[in-house]
Order: C-alpha cells, then structure tokens, then sequence
C-alpha cells in the first residue's frame, strides 16, 4: 500500500455545488411528496447519504425526516424488494 | 386550553366501499367531536398501493382529517382508531395552518409528479 502524498499548496479547489433541493427553493419537504422523496432513496429504499446526494446538511436532515415519516404512513416501503419478491413493486 | 392543528392521516382497508369507508370516518368524526375537537377540512387522497402489506392487505384508502384540537382529543382519536378493523393504519402530524397545508396537498394531489425530476433538472445530469 502505498501512502498518498499529500500537496496542499498546489491542490486544485473543487468548486462548491450548491444544494440541489435549496437550489429549487424548497424548503419545507411533505412527507406526501412522494416522487419527489423516491429520488434520493436507492431501488431497495435506503436513504441515499449526503455526500453523494450533495445537500445541505438542513436539506437532507429534513429528507431523511420526510422519507421516515413517509414509511411509517405505508406511501415507503422499509424494503423494496425483500419481503414480497413475487410482486412486483413500483 | 392550548389548540392545534393537526394533520390525521387515515388508512383504511382498500377492500372497503366508498360507503363503507364513509361511515368509518364518520365514526372516528363523532369521536373527536365528542372529545372537544374540530374536524376544520378534509382531503380524500383515494385508494393507493401501500409501500408494504398491513394486515395482509395492499390497497389502502388515505383520507385526511384536518384538525384543530389538543392532545386529549388526539389521544382518545388514536385510541378509537386502533380499536377499528376497518382502518389500516393512522398517523398525525402537527401542522401550522391548515388552509396551507390542505393547499399544499390539493396542488400535489393534482400533479403528484411535479417534483419527479427535480434533481436532474437543476444538477443539469
């Protein structure tokens, strides 16, 4: 394993993306809001994390609430996939 | 006595008739009345597929009662409900205007997909 050098003086800056659903001006996010929810679960139903989402860490706090309450009232399943593996889920 | 609004989500069984399910709501309706609430609106969202089978069922019927009541009367509300056969599942959220979340609703309920494809829209993917 070879170490990873490390250059800060010279290390190019990654230009800050800003936060998709901020970018949208949402900023309350329903539970009800289901299409908008699916986007940052995976096909199994986790919640995507933040990094590779990119939101804000109010965004995504909020996301995560949303989407857990969204389960809890059956519009989410925990996991797609897993329970009923001869029906086929949207 | 301190008074809110609430958003009470009812999932009744899919099976149910519209009629059926009328005079379910109805019944929970005269509970939370009688307990000193307020049924202030309603929204039918209709018959959906749940995420997962309750009950061994997979259609429910979500309706929303908008409330404005204290936690007396939610507590008596859920009490009732989970008493009830015909309701699935029950769930409540505090709300801070009722016309606002109802109209919020309405206009999802009228084009659930709007925010579908947010995200690729403004990541420009």
């Amino acid at each position: 394993m070879g170490k990873k050098r490390r250059n800060n003086g010279t290390r190019e800056r990654v230009a800050k993306r800003p936060c998709p659903l901020q970018a949208a001006g949402i900023e309350d996010i329903d539970y009800k809001d289901i299409e908008l929810l699916r986007q940052f679960i995976t096909e199994k139903g986790k919640i995507i994390p933040r990094r590779i989402t990119g939101l804000s860490a109010r965004s995504q706090a909020r996301l995560t609430a949303a989407i857990k309450r969204a389960r809890n009232a059956a519009l989410l399943s925990f996991a797609y996939g897993y329970v009923y593996q001869d029906e086929s889920h949207d | 006595m301190i008074k809110s609004y609430y958003e009470f989500v009812v999932i009744s069984d899919g099976s149910l008739t519209n009629e059926e399910n009328k005079t379910v709501l109805d019944r929970h309706k005269e509970v939370i009345t009688k307990a000193g609430g307020k049924v202030v609106a309603e929204a039918v969202w209709g018959r959906r597929r749940l995420g997962y089978h309750i009950q061994k069922k997979t259609h429910g019927i979500y309706h929303i009662l908008y409330l404005q009541a204290d936690g007396a009367v939610i507590e008596a509300a859920e009490k009732q409900m989970g008493y009830d056969e015909q309701v699935l599942k029950y769930f409540v959220v505090q709300v801070d205007s009722v016309e606002e979340a109802k109209k919020e609703f309405e206009s999802l309920k009228a084009d659930p997909a709007k925010n579908a494809k947010l995200v690729t829209d403004v990541l420009g993917a």
